[in-house]
C-alpha cells in the first residue's frame, strides 16, 4: 500500500487533486492504485512499454553511425478521467465548430461570401500557403470537406475548456486513442471493469462507415482504400493500424494509377477501381501534375479524377486553409456567421502579428507570450516567450517584422496538469486532449475519449510526441 | 490482392524460410562439432558455400572456426544473409504487407527482430550461451511457421507466401544436397557411410524420417530418393514442388492473364521432368544435371513469376 499524493502546484488546474483532496471523478482509480505496492505500479508500467514494443508502435532512432535504435512513444499508466457533463460540453462545442469550419470550407471555395460580407479579410485567404487556387468551385459529397478532425483541447487555471487547434488536414493519433485503451484494459483489468468507462473501440466501425458512404459509384461494395507515405512514415503503424481495423487495403502512391480520370489500384489480377481514399498524405504530394512536381508519394492525374467527381479524398484538399493558425482566430465569428450562435467552447486569445496593435502588445510582453508560426504543427516554429533567450526572442522579433503574416501570438495558458506514475511516485505534468470528430452525411459523430498527451519534463508545457511528449488513456465516464 | 503486397508476402516468407534452414544448418553444424572423432573435413564449408557470398579462400580459412562462423552466419551486418539482416529484411516486407498479415504473426517477427538485435548478442555468442540462442532461434521459427499457419487467412496472401516459401525450400534443398554429392563426385553407387549423410539429413529435418523409410547399409542412392523424390518428405523437392502447383492453380484459378497460362505450362513441364525421372537408374551424370536443371527452371519461374504478378504495373 503505498500513498501516492503528490505535492500540487502553487496554481493551475490538476484534475485528479483539488486543494481540498482527491476529486470524486478519480477516487476509485486512485483507491486502485494506492492498494498496489510500488513494485507492481513499476512492472505495469514496463509490461505496458513492452506491450508497445512488440507490437511495433515505434519509432526510430539514428546513431552517429546510421544504426537505427527502435523506441516507443512513451506511455503513462495512469488514465485521465473526463466527466460525463465535462464531455457534454466538449461535445456540443466540436460538432459546433466542425459544422462552421465545414461551412467556410464550402464557401471558401466556392462563393467566399464570408469574405464578401467583411467578416474576413481576403488577403488572409489569399495569403495563406494551404489555401488551394487549383480546386476552386470544387463540389465535395455531400458537402462534406472535414470528415475527420482532431481538435486540440486544453484546460486554463480554473479548468475550463479552450480550443488550441484544429487540425483538419491529416489529424493523427487516433490508434494511440484506441491502443492506450487496450493496454489498460489489460493492465489494469479490475480499475477498469469497476469505473463506467466509455467504450471508443466502435471508431474504425463508424469511420468505415462514413468512408463507404462517400463512394461515387452506387454500389453495394466500393473499394476504399488507406493511402499511406510508406513505412517510413513516422505515423506509419497508425495507417496499418487503421487499415486492420477497417479491413480496407493499405496503398502506396505506386500502388495506384490514373486512366481516363479513374483511379485504380494494382492487384494480382490487373486493375481495380477505386472510389474512396481516405489519404494520410498532405495536400502538396498528392499529385506531381498539380502541386510539387517532384512528388513520388502521390498519383498524377489524381487531382483531376477528383474534380471529376470519380473518386472522393478524404479528407478533402484544401482543409489546411481552415487550420492555419491565423485563421484560428476566425473561428468565433464563422460560428456566429454561419450558425448564427455563440461558440460553446472558447479560443485561446490570438493575436495576429499583421496588425500592428497588436503586434506592439506582444512585443512589450514577450516573456508571458507563445510564438507560433501559422503553418507550422507538432510543436515544430514555436518560441515559448518564458523559456526563449534573450537572442532568441530579439530573433523572432525580426522574423515577425519580416513576415508578419507568418505568425501569431497567444498568452501562455498553464495548461491543467494530472499525476503521471515516474520513478515510482505520482508527479503532476501538463496534458492536452484531442478528441476525433468524424463528420458523414448523418452529422457530426465524437467518439467518447481522445488522445491525452502528457509533457513529460517537468514543468513543460510542450507535449508533442516530437518533442519528447507521451500519452495517457483517457476515460470518459458514463 | 495489391501487387506490392503480394510481393511483400512471397519475399516476407522466402526470407524467413531462407533463415529458418540457415539457422538449423548451423545447429547441426555447431553440435557435430563438438564430436571431434567424426573425421568432418567439411566442417561449416557447405553452410558458408551456400548461405553467403564468402570467397573459397575465405570458406576454406573459416570452415572450421566456430566463433566466426556463429557470429558470420546470425549477426554480422556486413553479411547480407546473415539471420540479423535477413530477420530485418522480413520484418520490413511483413511491416509493408501489414494490414494482410495478422497483429499475431507480426508481433512475433517483430519480437524475433528485437531480440535478433540486441546489442550484446555478439557477445554472448562467443560464450556458452551460443548453444541456447541457437536453441531459441530455432524455436522461434516453428513458432513462426505454427503461428503462420494457425492465425493466417488462406487466400491469396496466404498462397503467393507459400509460394515464396516453397520454392526457396526447395532451392535450399537441392544446394544442401549438391553440397553434400559435389565432393564425391555425384557417385551414387559409392558408400559413404551414414555419418556423412546425417548432416545433411538433420539439417533438412529428415534424418529421422529417412531411417524409418530406409534400412539398409548403402545410401548414397537412397538419399536422392529421400530428399529429391520421397513424396512424404516435407523438404523433398518432389514435394515442395507439389505445394508451388497447388497455391499456383489457387492464385491462378480466377486471372485472366494471358501470361498465366505460359506460366502454368512452363512450371507443369518443371515438375514433370523430376515427377518422370527413374532415380533407380539415375547415373552421377544425370543426377548433377537433374539437380542443376530443377534449380536453374525453378530460379526462372520465381523471375517469370515476379514479374507477372509484381510488377505493379
Amino acid at each position: 500500500m503505498v500513498n501516492l499524493t503528490p505535492k500540487l502546484g502553487p496554481k493551475g488546474w490538476d484534475e485528479m487533486f483539488s486543494k481540498e483532496g482527491v476529486r470524486d471523478s478519480y477516487k476509485q482509480v486512485l483507491q486502485t492504485l494506492e492498494s498496489l505496492s510500488l513494485d507492481t505500479l513499476n512492472f505495469k508500467q514496463k509490461q505496458a512499454s513492452d506491450i508497445f514494443m512488440n507490437q511495433g508502435i515505434t519509432f526510430t532512432v539514428y546513431s552517429d553511425d546510421n544504426q537505427g535504435i527502435e523506441r516507443i512513444f512513451p506511455f503513462d499508466i495512469i488514465p485521465r478521467i473526463i466527466t460525463k457533463n465535462e464531455w457534454a460540453e466538449i461535445e456540443t462545442g466540436i460538432t459546433q465548430r466542425l459544422n462552421a469550419l465545414n461551412l467556410f470550407l464550402d464557401d471558401i471555395y466556392n462563393g467566399q461570401n464570408i469574405i464578401k460580407d467583411g467578416i474576413m479579410p481576403a488577403s488572409l485567404i489569399a495569403s495563406c500557403p494551404h489555401y488551394l487556387p487549383e480546386i476552386q468551385g470544387i463540389k465535395v459529397p455531400h458537402n462534406i470537406h472535414v470528415h475527420i478532425a482532431g481538435i486540440d483541447l486544453i484546460r486554463g487555471e480554473k479548468g475550463e475548456f479552450y480550443v488550441l487547434e484544429d487540425n483538419l488536414r491529416c489529424p493523427s493519433g487516433v490508434s494511440y486513442m484506441l491502443e492506450n485503451r487496450e493496454i489498460t484494459k489489460r493492465i489494469f483489468p479490475e480499475m477498469f471493469s469497476e469505473n463506467n468507462v466509455s467504450m471508443v473501440v466502435n471508431y474504425p466501425m463508424i469511420f468505415h462507415n462514413i468512408l463507404v458512404s462517400l463512394s461515387p459509384r452506387n454500389i453495394s461494395k466500393p473499394n476504399v482504400v488507406l493511402l499511406t507515405p510508406g513505412v517510413y512514415n513516422s505515423a506509419y503503424y497508425e495507417h496499418t493500424f487503421l487499415a486492420r481495423q477497417m479491413g480496407v487495403p493499405l496503398v502506396e502512391g505506386r500502388d495506384l494509377v490514373v486512366n481516363n480520370h479513374i483511379v485504380y489500384m494494382k492487384t494480382t489480377s490487373g486493375l481495380q477501381q477505386v472510389d474512396v481514399i481516405y489519404r494520410r498524405l498532405d495536400d502538396e504530394y498528392l499529385d506531381p501534375l498539380v502541386f510539387k512536381p517532384d512528388s513520388a508519394l502521390g498519383v498524377p492525374g489524381l487531382i483531376s479524377a477528383y474534380k471529376m467527381g470519380n473518386v472522393a479524398l478524404v479528407n478533402a484538399v484544401g482543409n489546411g486553409v481552415a487550420d492555419d493558425k491565423a485563421v484560428y482566430a476566425y473561428v468565433p465569428d464563422m460560428i456566429k456567421y454561419y450558425l448564427n450562435e455563440e461558440p460553446i467552447l472558447k479560443n485561446v486569445p490570438t493575436y495576429q502579428m499583421e496588425n500592428l496593435e497588436e503586434r506592439e502588445l506582444v512585443f512589450a510582453d514577450m516573456e508571458n507570450m507563445v510564438i507560433k508560426e501559422t503553418n507550422q504543427s507538432g510543436g515544430y516554429g514555436m518560441i515559448m516567450g518564458n523559456k526563449a533567450t534573450e537572442e532568441e526572442l530579439e530573433a523572432a522579433k525580426i522574423a515577425i517584422v519580416k513576415n508578419p503574416r507568418n505568425f501569431i501570438a497567444q498568452p501562455i495558458i498553464q495548461l491543467s496538469t494530472v499525476p503521471c506514475f515516474i520513478d515510482g511516485e505520482l508527479k503532476l505534468r501538463h496534458v492536452d486532449l484531442r478528441p476525433y470528430a468524424l463528420c458523414g452525411p448523418n452529422g457530426v459523430q465524437i467518439v467518447p475519449g481522445g488522445l491525452t498527451r502528457v509533457a513529460l519534463t517537468e514543468g513543460s508545457l510542450v507535449v508533442n510526441s516530437s518533442q519528447g511528449g507521451g500519452s495517457k488513456d483517457t476515460w470518459i465516464m458514463k | 490482392m495489391l501487387s506490392r503486397v503480394a510481393d511483400g508476402m512471397f519475399w516476407l516468407n522466402r526470407y524467413m524460410e531462407r533463415t529458418d534452414g540457415m539457422l538449423l544448418t548451423t545447429n547441426i553444424l555447431y553440435i557435430m562439432s563438438f564430436d571431434k572423432e567424426t573425421n568432418d573435413y567439411q566442417g561449416y564449408k557447405p553452410l558458408l558455400k551456400y548461405y553467403t557470398d564468402l570467397y573459397p579462400e575465405y570458406i576454406t580459412q573459416y570452415q572450421h572456426d566456430t566463433n566466426y562462423v556463429l557470429k558470420y552466419i546470425i549477426c554480422e551486418s556486413k553479411n547480407h544473409n546473415s539471420v540479423k539482416n535477413l530477420i530485418t529484411k522480413a520484418r520490413e516486407n511483413a511491416r509493408g504487407s501489414q494490414d494482410k498479415i495478422t497483429k499475431e504473426l507480426w508481433e512475433h517477427i517483430n519480437s524475433m527482430y528485437h531480440y535478433i538485435n540486441a546489442p550484446d548478442l555478439p557477445q554472448r555468442l562467443e560464450t556458452h550461451e551460443a548453444i541456447t540462442i541457437l536453441a531459441k532461434l530455432n524455436k522461434d521459427f516453428l513458432l513462426y511457421n505454427g503461428i503462420f499457419h494457425v492465425t493466417m487467412p488462406r487466400g491469396l496472401g496466404w498462397s503467393f507466401s507459400s509460394v515464396g516459401k516453397h520454392i526457396e525450400r526447395c532451392l535450399q534443398t537441392i544446394s544442401m544436397t549438391q553440397s553434400y554429392y559435389e565432393p564425391i563426385d555425384y557417385n551414387l553407387d559409392g558408400k559413404e557411410d551414414l555419418l556423412y549423410w546425417r548432416k545433411l539429413l538433420l539439417s533438412l529435418s529428415g534424418y529421422e524420417l529417412y531411417l524409418k523409410s530406409y534400412s539398409n547399409n548403402t545410401h548414397n542412392r537412397k538419399v536422392i530418393q529421400h530428399v529429391i523424390f520421397n513424396p512424404d518428405f516435407a523438404h523433398s523437392v518432389i514435394f515442395t514442388l507439389g505445394l508451388i502447383e497447388t497455391y499456383l492453380d489457387f492464385i491462378l484459378k480466377n486471372n485472366n492473364f494471358i501470361e498465366a497460362r505460359t506460366m502454368r505450362n512452363q512450371f507443369g513441364r518443371l515438375k514433370s521432368s523430376l515427377e518422370f525421372t527413374d532415380y533407380h537408374q539415375l547415373t552421377s551424370q544425370q543426377l548433377e544435371q537433374v539437380l542443376n536443371n530443377t534449380k536453374e527452371q525453378l530460379v526462372q519461374f520465381s523471375i517469370d513469376f515476379s514479374k507477372l504478378f509484381f510488377s505493379h504495373s
